[in-house]
């Protein structure tokens, strides 16, 4: 596992959680 | 040049994974969190007081409202499923003009039928005549059976509730007007012009009380009684049910509906939400809707487990109940007042035709 590929995992983690809370906002936005 | 490739696409595939574990176990750690009701409003108890009674009899005049599943089932199927207009239904006595297969199974009709006895606190009483059953022959044996005939001939009864439009439960309506046309009658605001006409050439002659159109309403009716419409889709073509509400002192509220279409849930949610004392549900009558033609699906278990939350103090289910749930409820420990499985009634699992519940 290249340094870069966990430097990715890392980058990675950290989209993915802004990302969930913004999906969230948006159905909360929509009402669903 | 090509070392840099590959570092690139690492990284890229590494953020691929990553952002998939951060998204998903972001959403296992929020729905764990008290975060998670953050964006859901709060549930208040209602404050509506509607005063209160000493207590609650039924007589469950009917609850059979018809005797054979099967003949039932390929009734509706021949004439095109459950979404079909119930009055084009060939079934006796209403579905039959212009209808080219009138009367399949006329032996198989019932109906459904209840007689509440409220108890005022002045030790007064206000009776209710639950819905109307549906065969003529079926149900005016019954009403005789129980008395209802005198008690409508002598005016004991304060009004007839059709609970709704259902064959079952309101195309019996010329037995009752045969003993007395002028009674008042209460029935849900969506009735379809087929079931006003019926209203008309059964003879009825007494104060008519229609819910609000679409919309879900509390009417209190006297002290300790109140009726909420619900303007709900229902099978065989028919709209809104209204059901019962009770707040009998030192036990709490006691719900009586003719199907529950609206779902035991909903319709106790309603309670919570609406009535002061809604927090304290004690008791509840009738049928809840959850196999109503004794099929079972695992979803059903779903309706049965929440139905425990509400910690109901006696459950006195027939009709639509199912017996399967019946026996389900039973099983999960629910205190189900028992019938004893006479005049036609199938099952000691629920209350039966001739059988009565106390609340409390």
């Amino acid at each position: 596992m290249s340094a870069m590929y966990k430097w990715g995992i890392v980058a990675g983690v950290g989209i993915g959680i802004v990302a969930y809370f913004v999906f969230v906002m948006i159905l909360s936005l929509v009402g669903a | 040049m090509e070392e840099k490739g590959v570092t690139r696409r690492d990284f890229v595939k590494g953020m691929a994974v990553g952002g998939a574990f951060g998204f998903i176990g972001t959403m296992g750690v929020y729905s764990h969190s008290p975060l998670r009701s953050a964006f859901i409003p709060e549930k208040k108890p209602g404050n509506v007081d509607i005063g209160e009674c000493k207590k609650v009899k039924i007589l469950c005049v009917s609850e059979t409202s018809w005797f054979n599943n099967d003949h039932l089932m390929d009734d509706i199927k021949a004439m095109g499923g459950l979404l079909v207009n119930q009055w084009t239904y060939p079934w006796p006595p209403a579905g039959k003009p212009g209808n080219p297969k009138a009367d399949l199974h006329p032996e198989n009709a019932g109906g459904y039928s209840a007689l509440i006895d409220v108890t005022l606190l002045d030790d007064s009483h206000k009776y209710i005549l639950l819905d109307t059953g549906w065969d003529y022959e079926w149900t005016d044996e019954r009403f005789k059976a129980c008395g209802i005939d005198k008690m409508l001939k002598e005016g004991y009864i304060d009004f007839l509730y059709i609970s709704h439009e259902h064959f079952d439960h309101f195309w019996g309506l010329p037995v009752t007007l045969k003993y007395k046309p002028d009674i008042t009658m209460m029935i849900g605001g969506n009735y379809y012009p087929e079931g006003m006409q019926y209203i008309k050439d059964s003879g009825f002659k007494g104060k008519l009380i229609v819910d609000e159109k679409d919309t879900p309403k509390l009417y209190p009716l006297f002290p300790g009684c109140a009726s909420y419409y619900f303007p709900i889709p229902i099978i065989c073509r028919v709209f809104g049910e209204h059901s019962l509400y009770f707040n009998v002192k030192d036990a709490g509220i006691v719900q009586v509906t003719g199907c529950c279409h609206q779902s035991i849930i909903k319709f106790a949610d309603t309670a919570y939400r609406t009535l002061k004392g809604g927090d304290k549900p004690y008791g509840v009558y009738g049928g809840l809707h959850i196999s109503p033609f004794e099929d079972w699906d695992p979803k059903y278990d779903d309706l049965v487990r929440s139905l425990g939350a509400w910690n109901f103090k006696k459950i006195g289910c027939n009709h639509c109940t199912g017996v399967i749930t019946a026996k389900k409820f039973i099983e999960a420990g629910y205190p189900v007042e028992r019938g004893t499985a006479k005049f036609r009634s199938k099952d000691t699992a629920y209350l039966g035709n001739g059988d009565t519940i106390e609340f409390p």
